[in-house]
């Protein structure tokens, strides 16, 4: 009797785990075989694409801004190292900043290998998205850094050879999708960087042609952004959080001569962060003004200025209250707050901020057509470069422009035996910036005068040095 | 029908052994042979049939035995096991003697069925319910603060419900904390020590599941730190087990038991750098605490219920908690073999919480660093225009969990016959908790965090938590002895399979005074998941030569689903050897036991485990929406090899017993490697891949447990003990697989890190020193300290006057570690920063490069708890009544200029990693003043 009740219970329990299996669990997340090959997938993996742009933007984007001269970063938690150029290879920050890219390269990749090719919806648009998504991870890295690996754990490729890529691949989109403006525009780019005049401005000249309000943007998504701002879900905007948001420290501060340019991004509402300007037409007209400077063309260039500025005219401009950003919350009096200040001579530079604060969001410039005409020369380059830095402010192209590159992190180093002896850690700035690099932010100011002047002119350093390697392409 | 067939073969069966069995009933007295007084409570085993009782309040028993020659065996924890063979008489008297080194007392945890102390090659701490009553605390982790000697405690923060740092021989993992698995009544429970997944982090305070364990009634605590006594825990049993057990009526005693706490609480101004800050911020709270048991049962049933609610309103204007608990238990001899017990326990808990440390809505963390300036510069009337604004903060703020949450143990005990044994324990523990964070437009108006008149930026958060684990475990032990041998064989079987289940749901444009998040803009959801079942086998053999040399060895055999598809049954083996060297001849004959009454010898090897994180093996993509539309990414990379992280722990030992029992002394060498230890090392950025869990790790620990407990004065009317224990901890990671560091916690400048040959989560930043010439000199990431102190111990004191009037005070130190002054970090940014921290040539350098500056020994002596109590017998009807007053947190000797047990740099996953030591905008735990009433009816 007694056995037949433990083999009764025996059974039972062996039956029980039959139908309920213990072992059995499920993982929540997504695996291959419910996204590769199945219908619309290209779709939602351009989405993600477009996505992962954002977050590599947010890799790059405020420590550029901080590196440069454009911004002074006054205690905050972002990065500390770069506001003297000091570039480390140990510094997280260049860790985020190239596997951000490399994500975007690797994302837009497996679009075009993987997910393109089996998904039965798969469009030509499509594929052109993929194409300029690579392209423009090739150009990004090729722009930031000297040179880097351009698969995991890759052989280093140099800036222009990625630059060659990524026009190849410019030109797969455009290919694939000849209304692809952006990757056009981003072609110009790219040809620009390679010093390369006469590709550069026809495909600027296309641009201009196609769209003269052409502007493409990457959006931030902070209602789904998750961890924090290094992370791989981080979709907010971070620079605007650095700009403008007064969370539990001081923001960064611009050189007082950029700020009515600042904040080109601020808090739209608590689900729309600010987009970031990647490409627009008022790049294509200073490639052509730089481009004609080069050749001593100085009046075309002055009309490709003025063409420029009509551009950023028609650019949106919004009002906000800027009463909490009010230059010097921890040390009043130690920064330009009014717009009867005068900087460098000039008087309209700084403003009031105030609870109807006029803000651009695409493009300002401070430069009058009377500057322009009077400009020939050098004067004209370090008038466009001005330019330059005005229409690009928290865009990150500042440091592009003035030579400075980062470097490969120690992450990459220690674990791509492809660098080893590899000099990509060892920072390689332009020795006329390294020299100014303490006081790339520096400026003095009376605030009982109520003028203030800038220490050092980076646009007159870049022109002086315009035929050197690292900057001004065409020269 | 079928079934109503066995009931009656079964009924029969019994009645036959009633009418053939010779029964007669042996009673008796079991006496203290220190003072001959009774002592209720012994438990009296029929070692022939298995089956026993308890004596009653004058320390009587009865029992019924079938044949002469039967063994009886008395035991009393803290006493020595007395057995006697019934022979012609039916009476007999025991006296019971105190046992030196608890030597006979049984301990269940690692072991499957209970076996002797004595007989085991490993420690097992022990809190009897006798110690735990002295602590007014109502929160595990307070509760075993500076009571086990091997562990220490620290709890991250006085705000309500938050997380604590359990350790005891140092960090043996990377990728979890090291807070031991927890079981009630042989029942696992949530151990989550840190903020879930999708929890509102408030600005660093973690929430704890370890803060809503029902102690209702709680009978002992056991506690193994790991190594070879954790093996058969198999699964993540290699931080220890603590395991509770509740309180069983007893026969006879039927009680009801009432029990008033009333109490005054106050914020620690211990540590704060404005004296100011507690004018300013603390506002002192009243406790209230009753609890209502009844305990009682006859021979075969007996019950106990224990109920309590407690209320306090905290050190400030915000923090309120209540807690709601209830357990009842029941245990009964089914039938001669069956004896099934169950308890079913209840905890609510709901607090309020103010925001702190890494976040700027934090009142406390603000005026602390140095967002207001230095306050002590301010006047009077700034100041009171500041403590308006703080309370009008105070007034918008809305941060509340509430938990509910049940655990169900049955266990059943059948004795299969004389000297075979099958316990099972079957059961669940089901938490949901539930936070919300309401971030009203007003609110954040108060923070200046908005402009005045802004209406669309309130935002209510809520996340939500449902963690069900679900163990069962089955054991088998058969006793055999013959001649001098003895054999204990133990089979048993465990699984456990956990359900995470979490959701958080947020809110925008919500309309001030809503509740609800119905009004509002849009509302987004997220989930979470994490499944995982662990089983294991296991066999152990506990073998005896002549009771005295004792050989102990276990296998284990552990499956997990969280393990990669190409791992099958990770293997756990153990062996050890005990021998109580006392009982030897030679010894005995040679050593008076007036100087040396006991020594017990150990040495044991064994491996323990910890699972990998549950989905980790798998390779993954996510679809996160993007601009409200679906977009995909890559995530998990994948990784079919992953494993269980296996550490290796050689243990010798010995405890020893000297000058008539008065002085019992411990020491623990120990040696633990972590092999295949768990890392997310940092994926090569040009992967553009997730970083993904591997084994590639190595971690050492080595280091020395001493306990020492000395009988300092014991006669008629006093009774005076003292208790203190040293530990040494030398952790290293041997070997990061040639991955570089990475960060664990902590910032980036100052961070917690993993690196070749450092500490776990060492301290790592930027040092800059000044060279000859008068320039600075910068040492990029190094080594700052380590946040585990290497040397920590506990101590405590307890005095007795005649039986009624009792003393006890404990406490705990550590020195050798470091934390970070974060506070001081933010006053730099203020430029209200501790005068003379930063060399004044280095003031200009980049705050990154000052990090070293901020780093400070971790030095303390805290006197946790100050406790009398006096016994006033039977008073005007009540039975059993006693007053008592007890301080917490009465002392604090600290080196740093922080407290070294918060932490507001949070943790970076959930149940990741926590080396504490971030001294950051966190309150203290608070001082408590709590007057106790007790009495029976």
């Amino acid at each position: 009797m007694k056995n037949k009740i433990i083999i009764s219970v025996l059974a039972l329990g062996l039956w029980a785990c039959e139908t309920v299996d213990p072992f059995e669990v499920v993982n929540p997340n997504l695996s291959s075989e419910s996204i590769i090959g199945q219908t619309n997938s290209a779709n939602t993996w351009l989405k993600g694409t477009e996505r992962q742009s954002a977050i590599a933007f947010n890799g790059f984007l405020t420590i550029s801004e901080i590196a440069s001269d454009n911004y002074q970063n006054t205690n905050t938690f972002f990065n500390q190292f770069l506001d003297g150029l000091d570039i480390r290879s140990v510094d997280p920050s260049m860790n985020i900043a190239f596997k951000g890219i490399s994500r975007l390269r690797e994302t837009a990749k497996f679009g075009l290998e993987k997910i393109g090719p089996n998904d039965p919806a798969y469009s030509d648009a499509t594929k052109s998205e993929f194409h300029f998504y690579l392209g423009l991870s090739y150009m990004l890295t090729g722009e930031y850094f000297e040179g880097s690996p351009i698969e995991a754990a890759g052989p280093a490729v140099s800036a222009a050879d990625q630059m060659q890529l990524a026009i190849d691949n410019f030109t797969e989109a455009i290919n694939a999708d000849g209304s692809n403006t952006k990757a056009l525009a981003a072609r110009a780019r790219a040809y620009y960087n390679l010093g390369d005049r006469t590709n550069a401005t026809a495909d600027a000249a296309a641009v201009i042609n196609t769209d003269p309000n052409f502007l493409f943007s990457i959006s931030f998504d902070p209602v789904n952004s998750t961890g924090n701002n290094n992370g791989l879900t981080y979709t907010k905007n971070e620079l605007q959080l650095a700009l403008q948001e007064r969370g539990s420290f001081d923001d960064l501060q611009p050189l007082p001569r950029l700020d009515f340019a600042d904040p080109k991004m601020y808090t739209i509402n608590s689900s729309t962060d600010s987009d970031v300007p990647v490409l627009k037409v008022e790049e294509m007209h200073l490639i052509l003004a730089e481009a004609n400077s080069a050749a001593g063309l100085d009046v075309l260039a002055q009309q490709n200025l003025r063409d420029c500025k009509t551009a950023i005219a028609s650019r949106p401009i919004v009002t906000l209250d800027e009463t909490a950003e009010d230059r010097s919350e921890r040390n009043p009096g130690t920064r330009p707050d009014t717009a009867a200040v005068v900087v460098d001579g000039r008087s309209g530079l700084v403003k009031n901020r105030d609870v109807n604060t006029t803000v651009h969001t695409i493009s300002v410039t401070s430069i009058s057509d009377a500057m322009i005409g009077i400009a020939t020369g050098d004067d004209l380059l370090e008038l466009i470069y001005l330019m330059r830095q005005e229409v690009f402010i928290a865009e990150g192209r500042r440091i592009i422009d003035m030579g400075v590159t980062f470097v490969m992190h120690e992450n990459e180093l220690l674990q791509n035996s492809n660098l080893t002896g590899s000099s990509l850690g060892t920072p390689n700035t332009p020795p006329f910036i390294s020299a100014v690099a303490d006081q790339l932010d520096d400026f003095t100011y009376d605030p009982v005068a109520l003028t203030a002047s800038t220490t050092i002119d980076v646009n007159s350093i870049i022109v002086a040095n315009k035929t050197s390697d690292f900057v001004c392409p065409f020269h | 029908m079928r079934q109503k067939k066995h009931g009656l073969l079964l009924l029969l069966c019994f009645f036959s052994i009633g009418i053939w069995a010779q029964t007669r009933t042996i009673s008796g007295t079991v006496l203290n042979e220190e003072d001959n007084s009774p002592m209720p409570g012994v438990t009296v085993i029929n070692q022939n049939s298995n089956t026993g009782t308890t004596t009653d309040i004058d320390g009587k028993y009865s029992i019924k035995v079938d044949e002469v020659g039967t063994k009886l065996s008395f035991r009393f924890i803290g006493f020595s096991t007395v057995e006697k063979t019934v022979g012609a008489e039916n009476t007999i008297n025991v006296g019971m003697g105190l046992d030196a080194l608890n030597l006979s007392e049984v301990v269940v945890t690692g072991q499957g069925v209970g076996i002797d102390k004595k007989r085991i090659a490993t420690t097992v701490s022990t809190i009897t319910s006798k110690e735990l009553k002295s602590i007014p605390a109502t929160q595990l982790d307070q509760l075993i603060q500076s009571k086990l000697p091997n562990a220490q405690i620290k709890i991250s923060s006085g705000q309500p419900g938050t997380a604590s740092i359990i350790r005891s021989r140092g960090p043996v993992s990377a990728i979890t904390n090291t807070t031991p698995i927890i079981f009630i009544d042989g029942i696992r429970v949530d151990n989550l020590n840190s903020n879930p997944s999708l929890g509102i982090a408030t600005g660093g305070a973690q929430s704890s599941a370890i803060a809503d364990i029902p102690m209702e009634d709680v009978d002992r605590i056991e506690y193994i730190p790991g190594g070879a006594a954790t093996t058969l825990y198999g699964a993540d049993a290699a931080n220890g087990v603590l395991q509770i057990f509740t309180k069983r009526g007893k026969a006879g005693n039927n009680d009801v038991n009432f029990e008033i706490q009333m109490g005054g609480i106050k914020g620690t101004a211990d540590y704060l750098k404005y004296k100011e800050t507690a004018d300013l911020y603390f506002k002192p709270g009243f406790m209230q605490n009753y609890r209502l048991g009844f305990t009682g049962g006859d021979a075969k049933t007996n019950y106990s219920f224990s109920g309590n609610l407690y209320q306090d309103d905290s050190f400030n204007d915000l923090n309120e908690t209540i807690r709601r608990n209830m357990r009842t238990s029941l245990s009964t001899q089914v039938n001669e073999k069956l004896r099934y017990s169950t308890s079913f326990a209840l905890s609510n808990l709901e607090f309020t919480r103010d925001y702190n440390a890494n976040t700027s809505f934090a009142r406390f963390g603000n005026l602390e660093g140095g967002s207001y300036g230095d306050l002590s510069t301010l006047t009077a009337g700034a100041l009171d225009t500041l403590k308006e604004d703080l309370a009008n903060q105070g007034k918008e703020t809305d941060l509340s969990e509430e938990v509910t949450r049940f655990s169900f143990s049955n266990n059943f005990k059948y004795n299969i016959s004389k000297n075979l044994v099958a316990v099972a324990d079957i059961g669940v523990d089901s938490r949901n908790s539930v936070q919300r964070e309401h971030a009203s437009n007003a609110m954040l108006i108060s923070k200046g965090s908005i402009a005045p008149g802004t209406t669309d930026q309130g935002e209510i958060t809520i996340s939500e938590r449902n963690f069900t684990v679900i163990s069962g475990n089955f054991n088998l032990q058969h006793n055999y002895e013959k001649d001098d041998f003895s054999f204990i064989t133990t089979v048993g079987a465990q699984i456990f399979r956990e359900n995470d289940v979490q959701r958080r749901i947020l809110a925008n444009s919500v309309v001030d005074g809503s509740v609800s998040i119905n009004n509002s803009s849009s509302q987004k959801a997220t989930d979470f998941f994490r499944v995982v079942t662990s089983s294991g086998i296991y066999v152990a053999e506990n073998f005896g030569f002549k009771d005295k040399l004792f050989l102990d060895l276990g296998l284990r055999f552990d499956g997990n689903s969280a393990f990669g598809d190409e791992v099958g049954l990770v293997a756990l083996p153990k062996i050890g050897v005990a021998y109580i060297l006392s009982d030897a001849p030679f010894f005995a004959d040679n050593v008076p036991t007036n100087i040396i009454s006991a020594v017990k010898l150990r040495a044991n090897y064994g491996q323990s485990s910890i699972f990998p994180k549950p989905f980790a093996n798998d390779l993954t993509f996510e679809g996160p929406s993007y601009l409200n539309e679906l977009s995909y990414a890559f995530n998990n990379p994948g990784n079919p090899e992953l494993t269980s992280e296996i550490a290796t722990t050689y243990e010798i030992g010995a405890d020893l017993s000297v000058f008539k029992s008065k002085v019992n002394l411990g020491v623990t060498y120990y040696n633990t490697t972590t092999d295949g230890a768990l890392f997310t090392p940092p994926a090569n950025p040009s992967s553009g891949q997730n970083s993904q869990m591997a084994n590639v790790g190595v971690i050492k620990n080595s280091g020395v447990e001493l306990s020492a407990q000395v009988s300092v004065l014991s006669n008629k009317d006093h009774d005076v003990t003292f208790g203190v224990s040293y530990n040494y901890n030398d952790n290293s990671v041997e070997s990061t697989g040639g991955a570089p560091e990475f960060s664990v916690g902590g910032f980036s400048f100052l961070g917690s890190f993993v690196k070749e040959g450092m500490p776990l989560g060492y301290l790592r930043g930027n040092r800059t020193t000044v060279d000859a010439q008068g320039n600075p000199l910068v040492e990029n990431q190094a080594f700052l300290g380590t946040t585990f102190s290497p040397s920590f111990g506990s101590f405590n004191v307890s005095y007795t006057y005649k039986k009624k009037f009792s003393l006890f005070i404990n406490g705990d130190y550590q020195w050798g570690g470091q934390g970070v002054a974060v506070d001081d970090v933010l006053r730099y940014f203020g430029g209200v920063n501790d005068e003379g921290r930063i060399p004044t040539e280095l003031e200009n350098e980049s705050f990154f490069d000052l990090a070293s500056y901020w780093v400070e020994d971790t030095k303390y002596l805290k006197i946790r708890n100050i406790s009398t109590s006096y016994k006033l017998g039977n008073v005007y009807g009540f039975k059993n009544a006693s007053i008592g007053f007890s301080v917490l947190n009465a002392f604090n000797f600290v080196s740093a200029s922080f407290d070294p047990d918060v932490s507001g740099a949070g943790i970076a996953t959930q149940a990741g990693f926590a080396g504490g030591g971030f001294g950051f905008g966190t309150e203290s735990a608070p001082r408590m003043f709590v007057g106790t009433i007790k009495f029976s009816l």
